[in-house]
């Protein structure tokens, strides 16, 4: 009784049509195939691969504007030579302290993204019924994320080393400068990937409306750093309330670069609050941390 | 071993007045076949199948499915059941065929295993083209299809459809009835539909679980609760009245019921030769005899100790 399908198909009217059902006798791999697909798909979504040419507007944008500096950097040096080595404003050390709005911006941009939709459009129903756990979804979501601004971060970070490497006279000495950086870059940056993205994860968790959990993220990031900043530095703060400086994401940020690559932070917040970097850089972990535990208490309760 | 067995199942849901009460002790044993759980809206029938995928805990009382309890083996059930959700659960911007094979990845299918599944169930439950289109600019129809497809995807041992046919018109209701019948009886897949639409139930389903106010009203065939009642319903283009009083002549009780329905007493096969033969001797278009049924209406309507029926019945 069955019609070809392309009889069907160019009817006015679709129509159910009974081209007969199959079984699947294949493997079957279950939650840890659930889990690892749903990671690698997020990161995607992140960067709105398969997602239409708007969704990767962002993301691209942010991450080339992540990219200039080092870019220019790594230019100047080229052009002007072993003269301005130490004149160049952008180094390893402080890279992630100078692209940290383009950090805020990419969470606010792409945390929604990755939860907002499935929330808003109940999509979670079909994820919970599925091999797939509660717990796997947030951890898989937080992966996606840090990941994905790992990676932003990461880039930029290489073309850098690559510059000191090859602007140096001798290829040896490149080498000998480069090498140290590599294990703090890979610490500095993952570890800042984890606390700003699950800062914005957590806020998009609870705020499913795109436009408020953006506004929510940005605020976070942006203002409680500026309001900080300013009583930290113009409010002479005594002994426990200097540590509000801890709840600036930037500070945080700082300490962590500083503790890191050594030297001196260029963060107001660091520098005045008198509090050693290192506790900063233990609390960008601690925020990192807490907000994937959050997250996954977030995902257990919530109605699906 | 049952399909689906339920032991004083009750869920109340928190709330002021000691909350809401969806499930009151519900016990029942359900056999693969395709399976009507029928009740009007808010009877308990979501809540009940919620309880089925380990997606809700009950408050009390306890469940198994495939064997297995939904308390400890959740996931596991989760695997080996589709589940067509009663609401609107599809994200606009990504497209049918993007939406299916992600989902059925995360049934634990292999990537490519995934993407042939989606094609295949795809064009199953009749999406074509359309299925690289993105799911925001598709009718309630074709969602309805994709919510289908979704729940088909991994090959289930049992299917939960919760209110298949909601916001289909009458021509894609009839369709994806067919459809759920086929899934049913041709590829072996157990089906557990609700509804709350009686004769959806009747005409798609072998065995039907009526609850109300989360109670087991009866559970039983489907051919105990719609036995024919021993009446032919006759309908004619014209001239029911001759005919009736043919029918009669003859020897029949017949009498008119309405402008083109006669109702003939059978309690054998008479009737139908002595109906054909006083129609074609009238000249009369004869348009179908049918054997009247109980109808499942019955059960709601007449069961005398329906005690929590108030205000349920939509």
């Amino acid at each position: 009784m069955a019609l070809p399908p392309d009889l069907v198909a160019g009817s006015a009217t679709g129509s159910i049509f009974d081209l007969g059902y199959r079984g699947y006798d294949g493997p079957r791999l279950g939650r840890r195939h659930a889990i690892s697909s749903l990671f690698t798909q997020s990161l995607k979504w992140t960067f709105g691969i398969g997602r239409g040419g708007r969704a990767k507007i962002a993301p691209f944008a942010l991450a080339g504007l992540t990219l200039l500096p080092a870019i220019l950097a790594v230019g100047i040096r080229a052009l002007a030579g072993q003269a301005t080595e130490r004149v160049t404003p952008i180094t390893p050390q402080n890279y992630l302290t100078f692209v940290q709005t383009f950090i805020a911006f990419f969470v606010t941009a792409q945390a929604p993204e990755l939860l907002g939709r499935d929330q808003r459009h109940h999509v979670l129903t079909l994820y919970f019924s599925r091999a797939l756990e509660r717990t796997d979804y947030a951890l898989a979501k937080y992966g996606a994320l840090v990941c994905a601004l790992a990676l932003v971060l990461f880039v930029p970070q290489l073309i850098l080393l690559l510059g000191i490497v090859f602007a140096s006279i001798d290829l040896g000495a490149g080498v000998g400068e480069a090498l140290p950086l590599v294990v703090p870059i890979l610490v500095s940056t993952v570890v800042a990937a984890a606390f700003f993205s699950g800062v914005g994860l957590v806020i998009a968790a609870f705020v499913p409306r795109r436009a408020f959990s953006a506004g929510a993220i940005v605020a976070t990031f942006l203002v409680l750093s500026g309001v900080v900043q300013v009583l930290v530095v113009q409010g002479r703060l005594r002994d426990p309330f200097r540590y509000v400086a801890l709840l600036d994401p930037y500070a945080l940020l700082d300490g962590l670069a500083t503790t890191m690559f050594g030297g001196v932070g260029r963060n107001a917040t660091v520098t005045r609050s008198g509090i050693d970097p290192a506790v900063f850089a233990a609390g960008a972990c601690v925020v990192a941390v807490v907000t994937l535990i959050v997250l996954v208490l977030r995902y257990r309760r919530i109605e699906a | 071993m049952p399909l689906i067995a339920t032991e004083n199942l009750t869920k109340r849901y928190p709330g002021p007045g000691g909350g809401v009460l969806a499930l009151d002790s519900l016990t029942v044993e359900i056999e693969p076949g395709i399976v009507g759980l029928v009740g009007a809206n808010g009877a308990g029938k979501s809540t009940f199948l919620r309880i089925l995928l380990g997606l809700l805990a009950p408050t009390s009382g306890r469940a198994s499915v495939l064997g297995l309890d939904t308390a400890t083996h959740g996931g596991r059930i989760r695997e080996r059941v589709g589940y067509m959700p009663e609401h609107d659960v599809l994200p606009p911007d990504l497209t049918a065929t993007d939406l299916v094979a992600h989902l059925a990845e995360m049934s634990g299918l292999p990537r490519t295993a995934a993407r042939e599944r989606t094609a295949d169930v795809l064009r199953h439950v009749g999406l074509f083209e359309e299925r690289y289109r993105p799911i925001g600019g598709y009718s309630t129809g074709m969602r309805q299809r994709v919510k289908l497809a979704q729940a088909l995807v991994h090959d289930p041992r049992l299917l939960l459809l919760d209110e298949p046919t909601n916001g289909l018109d009458p021509s894609g209701r009839d369709e994806m009835l067919d459809l759920i019948r086929r899934t049913g009886t041709e590829f072996g897949i157990a089906v557990l539909v609700c509804s709350h639409l009686l004769g959806e139930i009747e005409r798609v389903c072998d065995h039907v679980v009526a609850i109300d106010g989360g109670r087991l009203l009866r559970s039983a065939s489907l051919a105990s609760f719609t036995g024919r009642t021993g009446t032919l319903i006759v309908e004619v283009d014209e001239g029911a009245d001759d005919l009736a009083a043919d029918l009669v002549v003859a020897g029949f009780r017949a009498r008119v019921d309405g402008p083109r329905r006669v109702l003939v007493a059978a309690q054998d096969v008479r009737p139908f030769d002595a109906i054909r033969d006083a129609a074609a001797t009238r000249g009369l278009a004869l348009i179908r005899i049918e054997a009247a049924r109980h109808r499942v209406e019955d059960l709601f309507r007449d069961d005398p100790d329906d005690e929590g029926a108030d205000g349920t019945a939509a």
